[in-house]
């Protein structure tokens, strides 16, 4: 098990930078592997910093690897409930003009990823994701 | 860490990560691009959606005056993330 607690700002994403890459050296993960938990984890991070901004508490995220599985678990304390996995698409019909990178980011963690959980209790966001690895 | 450099024919390599912690620094480079341009992408090892974001700002900033920017070079695991933004499309991707 792996685990980082981090302060609600954009300083932070170089830890979850270097948790991931020790995570995936301990595991001998793929390079596609390796790039698809570091854009997830940015996007959840990303997302957090950017709309709860009222959020009182630092934000753990928890990595483990199992039965060819990985896991990636974020806990966003003190913030209003937003459910991603319930998140609006972004508008793909909009031409490159007038094109908006909002719900992007999601969209690209629920493509890249297996699954998406979210779960809200006691005021905490748990968004988990999970991705199986061949090897 | 991302870095930004001008070769020859005015071509402008990525280098590294494109993340959102270099939103600003890729910025402060492409806002000085005002002519049709090409953006290689052979040493950068990562895009996110923040990344995404820039590019597509560029592109629109460009357009208004006629302009617009190609990509070249792209790995297969930074062609993806273009691919299930469903950009490659719309991007010019040499």
């Amino acid at each position: 098990m792996n685990e980082l607690t981090i302060k609600r700002e954009i300083e932070s994403l170089e830890l979850i930078v270097k948790l991931i890459e020790k995570f995936v050296i301990q595991h001998k993960l793929d390079n596609q592997t390796s790039y698809l938990l570091n854009l997830s984890a940015e996007e959840l991070f990303t997302n957090m910093v950017k709309y709860s901004r009222e959020g009182t508490g630092d934000i753990n995220i928890i990595l483990s690897f199992d039965k060819n599985k990985v896991m990636m678990k974020f806990k966003d304390h003190g913030v209003d409930e937003f459910d991603i996995t319930k998140a609006r698409e972004p508008d793909f019909d909009a031409s490159l003009e007038d094109k908006r990178i909002g719900g992007l980011g999601i969209h690209l963690v629920k493509e890249m990823m297996d699954k998406v959980e979210y779960e809200y209790k006691d005021r905490t966001s748990i968004i988990t994701v999970f991705k199986n690895v061949e090897k | 860490m991302l870095e930004i450099n001008v070769g020859e024919n005015d071509i402008i390599f990525l280098k590294g990560r494109f993340d959102a912690a270099q939103v600003e620094t890729a910025k402060s480079h492409l806002e000085k691009v005002t002519e049709t341009c090409t953006l290689d992408f052979s040493e950068l090892e990562y895009i996110s959606s923040a990344g995404l974001g820039v590019l597509i700002a560029t592109y629109q900033r460009l357009n208004k005056d006629g302009h617009k920017i190609k990509l070249r070079n792209m790995s297969k695991l930074v062609r993806d993330v273009f691919k299930f933004s469903r950009l490659d499309t719309l991007f010019e991707i040499e």
